[in-house]
């Protein structure tokens, strides 16, 4: 399965205004005519989230297998960055055991 | 006789035994240094060296040990790669600090050894080159060097002098001070030994705005550079999401612990990530549900539930341990689970039951989104393979379950068309029209709703009203070719009504508005056959006319004439086809050839199925046709292609007749060929609705091996399907029936009752035992004839008695009473206005 919210790049909470920006700007980067197979999975990914009840219809009845992908991206998304301690830095750039 | 003493072989001296020996563990050495087989390379030089101290086998030395301690240094080993690199300058006289020996003490931190070494090479006024590259080399890992080991290098090293400005853009990013990293960051010459550190920490402002940026900077970094170690989980957080995994996995722990930080996920997350990037891309979900459940301390609540969602359906036996994963779900999800792993199995039914309890959770939640779960979830069994057939016909709990989901959620206009259409296709009109009037409450400017309502208004002869939903259709979407077909085609059925009520002038009024509407050269043809039909029999005009329809159509005799004849049904259901056809110039008495039933294949392939009505279109070249399947006429055709695609044809346009004669020639013909099977069979099978003999049964199963053999897909479920319907009548055994009675003796006693009671009696009781609907449709088959109607009659009685056992044929008052089965309700029909006006006579 190819997560439909990662295709888009869109969070899980984002509303119908939201989805159809992200599905716009994702094809004007890639038209149909530069790249087909990745305009047709965006545009089947926009299809399963285009409305709040097409979204609800995925939610329960895709049984699509997740792949490794998925399962990384669902357990990362959400999450802010932030950045490392300044010790944290200088103990990378010192070397030392666990470094390479 | 003397004995001969064997030959000894003579030996060797000592000396050239000694230059022989090392010529060969020379030979040796090289072989294992070039092979990257350094351990052995250095015994072996080592074992050399013991004989000849020779400056070439010294430098074999070397090169061993330098191979061996690369090779550890790659395995991350370099503590034991700078011992084998000391023993190397002790042993063969190299130098300590050439090559990658002070990179791997600096990785290990020996940063006073390395200092030291530094100043000896200013001391000895090293050449600026190599002091430029040692500076490099050395200046991350003085940044977190004690003060006073940096205090110690010269005044003038750049490694002192740029030291503070590098150390202070550190701190600063790391404590989000943006002007004090400029600042810094801008204190750092282009010739700095810290110069790399600046894009790096560029990148990490970056990513936290704008990735792709932050990638287009990275990548402008070469991967040797002396910074490397901290450029390295940038690298990763830039690469596309589905290459992050296995790149993050190559990382040292500590730069996972960046990349981490980084990405913003806890800490805890780590090992899951680092076991599910050793996974692989490949791994099935339930590997990965496994995992998940190994980990589900750390799975964060966020994505637990959504996990759990996804994966659990792959794991049906572990789906109640599972819950631990994630302890909150909402009533109904694990119902849901539950159902989808069986769709994944494959049973339906077991999953119908789970989707009906998550939908009942659902709905009684009360939430807006609870109901509308529960609408899916009805819309979604309602569309499953078990109510939804594969040519898109809804069965009767199917329209149920559509129709319980509009409790909870009336916004799907689909649904409401497809009630619409079910009920309309079902001839259940009033219910068609009671769902289109609710539908048009709630979209009342949808093109597909008003597409329905003037289907539905067609279907009730009522054009007056179709024309005005037309017409508003037609404002909303004027290119919508389906329904400028339908309006068309409304205007050609009400002419054909006109010219059955003998108002001539107000047809020729429909087919001049239908004109407006169609443009085809077929449905011109159609307009002109029914201006044709307005005139009278055998007139000049008819002729004219109709001949021009003919020309029009364009095609041979057979396939113009078959039109010619189906346009004809509506207007002369009981019409004789020799004065239609006597009208057009077709003549019937030529045998039909190959090339004219090749030409009504193709327009077999192209127009869609009608019921007939009375009229047979094909009859006047039936036996012609039939003739084609026998003997010479039939091997005149060359190949099997194209005889399937008769059989297709007649299968399409449900010519079951001519389709058995067909596929029992091919069969014959072509016995390899498992297709002939499959439509002989379903020939049969279409006449009497089960398989009614063994032999066809074994002939279907052996067609479906050798469809299997052949990886024929569409043929195995074409068969599996037929063997899906087909439904053989139980034994006889009706109460009051003789259990011996066959169907064959059923059919005996009927027509004897027929004998003595008479046809005109006999088709009264049957119209009562079959009721309305299939008495009609009898009708409709029989042509008209009154023998063959008896005929279908007996066969439909018997067919009946025999599949059930509450059905009692008529014959049976005499003996007990029958079961009459009450005649379906006709809907009441407008009585027909003898002044109808022009269609959309407003």
């Amino acid at each position: 399965m190819t997560d439909p919210y990662r295709v888009l790049g869109i969070s899980r909470d984002a509303d119908d205004a939201a989805i159809r920006a992200a599905y716009l700007v994702a094809v004007r980067d890639c038209p149909p005519e530069r790249d087909a197979v990745r305009f047709a999975a965006l545009r089947q990914a926009y299809d399963a989230l285009a409305t709040q009840r097409a979204r609800l219809a995925h939610d329960l009845f895709s049984c699509e297998a997740p792949t490794t992908d998925d399962v990384s991206h669902a357990l990362t998304a959400g999450f802010s960055p932030r950045r490392p301690t300044a010790a944290a830095l200088l103990r990378l750039l010192g070397g030392g055991s666990d470094g390479r | 006789m003397s004995r001969k003493h064997p030959r000894t072989a003579k030996q060797p001296s000592d000396a050239s035994a000694e230059i022989e020996g090392t010529t060969t563990g020379s030979d040796e050495a090289g072989v294992h240094l070039a092979k990257g087989r350094y351990r052995e390379a250095i015994e072996a030089y080592k074992k050399l060296l013991k004989q000849v101290r020779c400056p070439e086998w010294i430098d074999g030395l070397a090169a061993a040990y330098a191979g061996r301690a690369q090779a550890l240094a790659d395995k991350s080993m370099r503590r034991e790669a700078i011992a084998i690199w000391k023993n190397r300058a002790d042993l063969c006289g190299k130098s300590l600090w050439e090559g990658p020996y002070l990179a791997w003490m600096v990785a290990e931190g020996k940063l006073t050894d390395v200092l030291k070494y530094l100043s000896s090479r200013y001391a000895a006024d090293a050449p600026p080159d190599e002091l430029t590259a040692l500076e490099t080399l050395l200046a991350p890992a003085l940044l977190s060097a004690e003060a006073a080991a940096v205090a110690g290098l010269p005044a003038a090293s750049p490694l002192l002098r740029h030291h503070p400005a590098a150390y202070a853009a550190v701190l600063a990013y790391a404590q989000h001070d943006a002007t004090a990293l400029d600042t810094a960051l801008t204190e750092i010459p282009f010739r700095s030994p810290y110069r790399d550190l600046r894009p790096i920490l560029k990148a990490m402002l970056l990513l936290e705005t704008d990735v792709l940026a932050a990638r287009a900077t990275i990548e402008r970094l070469p991967t040797d550079g002396p910074f490397e170690r901290l450029a390295a989980p940038l690298r990763v957080l830039a690469l596309p999401p589905d290459a992050q995994l296995p790149a993050l996995a190559k990382l040292s722990p500590a730069q996972q612990r960046i990349a981490a930080d980084l990405w913003g996920v806890p800490e805890s997350l780590g090992p899951l990530l680092h076991a599910l990037a050793a996974l692989g891309k490949e791994a099935n979900p339930a590997t990965l549900f496994d995992l998940l459940l190994r980990h589900c301390r750390s799975v964060p609540a966020t994505s637990a539930s959504r996990l759990w969602r996804q994966l659990a359906p792959w794991s049906p036996k572990r789906i109640g341990e599972s819950l631990r994963l994630c302890s909150k779900q909402p009533p109904g999800a694990e119902a849901c689970v539950r159902a989808l792993a069986d769709e994944i199995k494959g049973s339906f039914r077991e999953a119908e039951h789970q989707w009906e309890d998550a939908a009942t959770q659902f709905a009684a939640n009360g939430e807006t989104d609870g109901r509308l779960r529960a609408a899916l979830i009805l819309r979604h069994m309602a569309l499953s393979p078990d109510h939804l057939s594969r040519d898109n016909t809804l069965d009767d709990a199917g329209a149920d379950m559509l129709t319980r989901s509009l409790a909870y959620d009336v916004y799907d206009r689909d649904v409401h068309v497809r009630l619409i259409s079910f009920w309309r296709l079902h001839n259940d009109l009033k219910k068609a029209r009671a769902r289109l009037d609710f539908a048009l409450t709630y979209f009342p400017d949808d093109t597909a709703v008003l597409a329905e309502a003037v289907a539905t208004a067609l279907a009730g002869g009522a054009f007056k009203k179709a024309s005005t939903w037309a017409r508003r259709l037609l404002v909303l979407d004027p290119l919508n070719a389906q329904v400028r077909m339908l309006v068309g085609n409304a205007h050609l059925s009400h002419a054909g009504k006109q010219i059955i009520a003998g108002k001539l002038e107000a047809a020729r009024d429909e087919i001049t508005e239908a004109a407006d509407w169609l443009s085809t050269p077929v449905e011109r043809g159609r307009m002109l056959a029914l201006r044709a039909w307005t005139y009278p029999a055998s007139s000049p005009e008819r002729q004219q006319i109709v001949r021009e329809a003919i020309a029009c159509w364009g095609s041979g005799n057979l396939a113009a004439g078959w039109r010619l004849l189906r346009e004809a049904q509506d207007v002369f259901p009981r019409g004789k086809p020799a004065q239609l056809l006597q009208d057009a110039e077709i003549n019937t008495t030529q045998p039909v050839i190959w090339a004219d039933l090749l030409t009504l294949v193709q327009l077999f392939e192209t127009e869609g199925r009608r019921t007939r009505r009375g009229l047979d279109p094909l009859s006047p070249w039936r036996k012609s046709i039939e003739k084609l399947a026998h003997g010479r006429a039939f091997n005149a055709l060359p190949d099997a292609t194209e005889t399937i695609r008769v059989c297709e044809a007649f299968n399409r346009h449900h010519e079951h007749d001519l389709l058995e004669k067909f596929a029992e020639a091919g069969r014959r013909r072509w016995p390899q060929q498992p297709i002939f099977i499959y439509h002989a069979v379903a020939a049969r099978f279409e006449k009497h609705q089960y398989i009614d003999s063994d032999s066809d049964y074994d002939a279907l199963e052996n067609a479906h091996r050798m469809a299997h053999q052949e990886n024929n897909r569409k043929l195995l479920m074409r068969i599996d399907a037929l063997f899906e319907a087909d439904n053989p009548p139980p034994e006889f055994n009706a109460p009051g029936i003789p259990a011996a009675l066959g169907g064959s003796a059923i059919k005996s006693m009927i027509k004897m009752m027929v004998s003595i009671e008479g046809e005109k009696s006999f088709l009264k009781m049957a119209k009562n035992a079959l009721g309305n609907a299939a008495f009609i449709q009898a009708e409709k088959d029989s042509d008209g004839n009154r023998a063959v109607l008896v005929d279908r009659l007996i066969d439909l009685l018997a067919a009946a008695a025999g599949a059930s056992a509450d059905f009692m044929p008529p014959f049976m008052p005499p003996f007990a009473p029958a079961r009459i089965v009450p005649a379906t309700k006709k809907p009441a029909q407008k009585p027909t206005d003898p002044g109808q006006g022009s269609l959309f006579d407003d």
